[in-house]
């Protein structure tokens, strides 16, 4: 490849790292902490500050307005103005020349759509730094804390379901397997560094770094078994509309639930059709009344996939049946064609739909926002809950490690990087600061790498980056003794660079790929932080062998283009 | 030209050395009963504790049964006696403070209500164990958390310090409410555990001021079919770099490399079980990292040895391997020199868990180093004998072909 390809080629690598890297260093650069604390909060919080920020706004404007009409909009309220702007232009009116506060408001239909507007101008920030907070290195529990959930087995339904009293030893035992499964639904790559523990016969402690967000804990504790396919009772469920409509006290129980009318027979239950508000909360839609037969229960999906909706751009999940899941599911599609079927999760409607034709295998369903998607993705990856739990308790905890004890780590790991660093310099001058320079692209590219999986960053993992980068230099030096060796031999700088690196590379690559093939197996086959160990200790590999080989090569090479072929010094003392 | 090391002339001594210290790891792991396992391997205690003071105190001498309990935040009192159950409830709206319900309980027969500290709101009312308590004539102490606490969490981390325990908050940090976390040491039941560590703590904040909130003994973090699954990975990823090696290099090597691995991994767990060093999460972390750390430079001194069969042809394969280590010997000093910078000085500056596994990379990067230096060699030196490095078949490099 030609030099400037090269170049190019690292250029472009360090582009995407730097892009991967944009999330963490948005969040913990430029976000500040009473905006972090928001957003981390729950959607309900989110919904609730939104509301009563634009509730305050809304109130302060309209008094302004009573006061004097013509005060000109400014400051805070500023991007009033613009989106006032865009509904004139659609109704077809000249925009004001001057934006007076009744101006600004005659942009907007009534008092309800400048509040919409406002509410999302809070909504949409705190929104958007959710699902970004979920894309960044998490802090680990030794350095930041997180949430402690306990969670009670639940006893009564598993009884029920083995059809005898299970004594503790088989609770225990059970229990012991939740904690299996929870361990990969948390931990899918092995990064995340979660802490789940047995406590007493049938509790579980899990402590998992980052904020307290319910909906977090949900998604995991889903079981297979929570999403069914169901027929739809069409003639029923406008009845039961109309009924509900007529008598909206009826419509919920005491304990919140949907009520079930008198002329509800035996075999149909009324469900509610809820769709995700803009703060991914589950609203009520609409009611619909289901055949209480299941047609197809979610044991017999195999596999998720997320997708996008080519027309609606909205987010559709692809469900792969098993063999006997596609022979129910073709029964009852054909035999149903032209009726309606609901996806019912967690009882609650997700989605209803018009069977077009039979379906056998695969099953393409909208309804669920991106999260609800990817978390049930991981469920149906992963075995069922051999006994369901429930939350009992969940709190935010604290850093396992004092502060003292983190500084003074950080402190002892920044001093080991710089050791290497100076060591380099000291024992290869020039040669020494170009593997330096490797290093430091070395780090970048793990840490962004790793950041796409949702790494962890705990003190122990940072440690185990800095010597992995101590190891990493292992290919620089083997590259540096064998073109010293060159030019003992008497070649010149630029044939014994050559032939250096040629001859290294079998080295670098056949030590490398062995370490590589251990990280694949571990990876395979590993479990929990032993997984996590080995994804880090690949992309280190990976990304060593990038740096060494294609980085450093290539500044050699400009470099004896530079000096004309003239010198090139591997140590402090001048080539013979 | 450098005068060669005598690495298969003193290949006796560099065996012994390894096979020495491997009884000595035998010995002390029978003697030990095995390994001192940490908080992530075995079971221990998990507590959650609140240092609060204590609003008041109250007795009881009477003949009726007499309960102070705590439902939803609120302090009952229940009567029980031959004319039936009688309840009297101190709500926060009506009772706000300490004083407020030390005063109304003195109206209750029988009861002797005194006031600790009766400023204190009774919102902030601490229910941990011990509840509901029966009153008697020993006074019974009921505590309040005040508004914000001067307890830190490192006071309570200096109070256990003899212990290992994992201390965190739990909620927001001014409540003074702690997460406990400890390892069983040997022989010790919940109960002597549970004392250990209030005695601890009231040595420091006063046995009336500590809470227990609640207390229950936690499985490992790691279940052993981890350690199963991971020591089946282990193996397999052995068999696929023996694969890997006899391919690329020949079955001599490939045999000596893996033997010297697992010596590695060996040494590590004698070096554990010698010192009595805790193991934990970061132990795995440890002995993988010296997995990949020792494998390369054996693999990267086995390179040179492939090469120079062929350039020093005529040589015996004693004076190729001599050579081949002595050639190697800066960068195999360069490279562990880097690595030790690396985690030296986590081991002087740090304490706990990462002290721990900075020592366990030291030791390992040491050992690695002599395996891949002397003892490997030594094994190549031997299984050539059974196996001979066949010189022809080695497949030859060009040098043109790459870059």
């Amino acid at each position: 490849m030609k030099k400037s390809g090269r170049l190019i080629t690292i250029l472009v690598v360090i582009a995407l790292a730097i892009l991967l890297l944009y999330p963490t260093i948005k969040w913990y650069v430029f976000v500040p902490q009473a905006t972090k604390d928001l957003a981390t909060g729950s959607n309900v919080q989110i919904r609730e500050y939104a509301r009563g920020q634009a509730a305050k706004d809304v109130r302060a404007l309209i008094e302004v307005a009573q006061k004097d009409p013509n005060t000109i909009v400014e400051g805070e309220y500023k991007y009033l103005i613009s989106l006032a702007k865009d509904n004139y232009k659609l109704a077809g009116k000249k925009a004001p020349s001057q934006w007076t506060i009744q101006a600004v408001f005659a942009g907007f239909k009534d008092q309800s759509a400048l509040f919409d507007v406002v509410e999302s101008h809070y909504r949409e920030p705190l929104v958007e730094l959710k699902k970004l907070s979920g894309k960044v290195l998490q802090l680990g529990l030794d350095l930041k804390g997180g949430m402690s959930i306990l969670l009670d087995a639940d006893r009564d339904s598993y009884n029920e379901k083995i059809g005898k009293t299970a004594s503790d030893s088989e609770i225990t035992l059970a229990v012991t397997q939740d904690i299996e499964i929870l361990n990969n639904r948390i931990d899918q790559f092995g990064v995340t560094d979660p802490d789940i523990r047995l406590q007493g016969v049938d509790q579980i402690q899990i402590e998992i770094p980052g904020a307290a967000d319910p909906e977090r804990v949900n998604s995991f504790l889903r079981g297979k078994g929570s999403l069914t396919f169901q027929m739809v009772d069409e003639e029923l469920t406008s009845k039961v509309s109309s009924y509900f409509a007529a008598n909206p006290a009826l419509a919920y129980n005491a304990d919140g639930s949907i009520a079930q009318p008198d002329f509800i027979p035996e075999g149909k239950t009324v469900a509610g059709y809820y769709t995700e508000d803009q703060y991914g909360i589950d609203v009520l839609r609409s009611f619909a009344v289901l055949d209480s037969a299941i047609s197809l229960d979610g044991v017999h999906l195999e596999s998720a996939t997320t997708d996008t909706d080519n027309v609606t751009g909205r987010p559709v999940v692809n469900f792969k049946l098993d063999t006997e899941g596609g022979r129910i599911f073709y029964n009852v599609t054909s035999q149903n064609v032209g009726k309606p079927m609901a996806v019912v999760m967690d009882g609650n409607i997700k989605s209803i739909a018009t069977i077009n034709d039979a379906i056998s295998s695969n099953v393409q369903i909208s309804g669920f926002s991106q999260a609800q998607a990817d978390s049930l993705a991981i469920v149906l990856r992963t075995a069922s809950l051999p006994i369901e739990l429930k939350i009992a308790s969940q709190q935010s905890v604290g850093a396992t490690l004092g502060s003292d004890a983190v500084s003074a780590g950080i402190k002892a790991i920044l001093f080991g990087l710089i050791l290497v660093i100076v060591f380099m310099v000291a024992y290869y001058g020039i040669a020494g600061l170009i593997a330096d320079f490797a290093l430091v692209l070395n780090l970048l590219l793990m840490i962004s790498v790793l950041s796409s999986f949702q790494f962890t960053v705990t003190l122990t993992s940072i440690a185990g980056l800095i010597l992995t980068l101590g190891m990493a230099v292992d290919a620089n030096v083997i590259i540096y003794e064998r073109i010293k060796e060159e030019l003992k031999f008497g070649k010149s700088s630029a044939a014994s660079v050559k032939a250096g690196f040629s001859k290294a590379f079998w080295t670098i690559m056949d030590s490398n790929v062995t370490t590589i093939i251990a990280a694949l197996v571990l990876m395979q086959l590993g479990s929990s932080s032993v997984k996590g160990f080995a994804v880090t200790l690949a992309v280190g590999i990976a990304a060593s062998l990038f740096t060494a080989l294609f980085v450093s090569h290539l500044i050699f090479d400009l470099w004896i283009t530079e000096s004309n072929g003239k010198k090139v010094m591997i140590s402090w003392r001048k080539a013979k | 030209m450098k005068k060669n090391l005598q690495v298969i002339k003193y290949r006796y001594f560099s065996s012994a050395f390894s096979l020495i210290l491997l009884i000595a790891g035998i010995i002390c792991f029978v003697a030990f009963g095995g390994f001192n396992a940490g908080i992530d391997f075995e079971s221990g205690l998990s507590e959650r504790v609140q240092i609060a003071p204590v609003g008041f105190t109250a007795t009881y001498t009477g003949d009726l049964d007499m309960v102070l309990s705590v439902s939803s935040n609120t302090l009952v009192l229940t009567e029980r006696g031959a004319d039936g159950v009688k309840t009297h409830t101190y709500d926060v709206a009506q009772y706000s403070t300490v004083q407020d319900v030390v005063n109304a309980l003195n109206q209750v027969t029988g009861v002797k209500a005194s006031a600790v500290d009766g400023t204190l709101k009774t919102d902030a009312l601490v229910s941990g164990f011990g509840f509901p308590a029966t009153l008697s004539t020993t006074p019974v102490k009921v505590n309040f958390a005040s508004a914000s606490t001067d307890v830190t969490i490192d006071q309570v981390r200096a109070a256990l310090k003899e212990r290992n325990v994992n201390v965190q908050t739990v909620g927001s940090v001014n409540q003074g409410i702690f997460q406990l976390k400890a390892s069983t040491l040997e022989n010790d039941t919940q109960e002597i555990m549970e004392a250990d560590v209030a005695a601890s703590l009231s040595k420091v904040f006063g046995a009336e001021n500590v809470v227990v909130l609640q207390s229950d003994f936690v499985g490992p973090r790691f279940s052993s079919t981890l350690i199963t699954s991971s020591v089946k990975a282990i193996l397999i990823a052995v068999l696929l770099i023996l694969a890997y090696i006899w391919i690329r290099f020949r079955f001599a090597y490939a045999i000596s490399a893996i033997i010297a691995l697992l010596h590695d991994i060996l040494m590590m767990l004698v070096f554990i079980t010698i010192f009595r060093l805790e193991v934990s999460s970061t132990t795995i972390a440890a002995v993988l990292t010296i997995i990949g750390y020792s494998l390369n430079n054996t693999i990267v001194i086995f390179d040179r040895v492939r090469e120079n069969v062929e350039l020093l042809k005529g040589q015996s394969l004693d004076t190729v391997i001599d050579t081949s280590v002595t050639q190697s010997l800066t960068r195999t000093i360069i490279t562990s020199l880097t690595t030790l910078f690396a985690v030296v000085p986590l081991a002087i500056f740090t304490n706990g868990s990462i002290q721990l596994f900075a020592l366990n990379l030291i030791w390992g990067i040491v050992i690695g180093t002599f395996s891949s230096n002397f003892l490997a060699p030594a094994l190549l030196h031997w299984f050539n004998k059974v196996k001979p490095v066949n010189v022809e078949k080695l497949k030859k490099h060009s040098a043109n072909d790459i870059a």
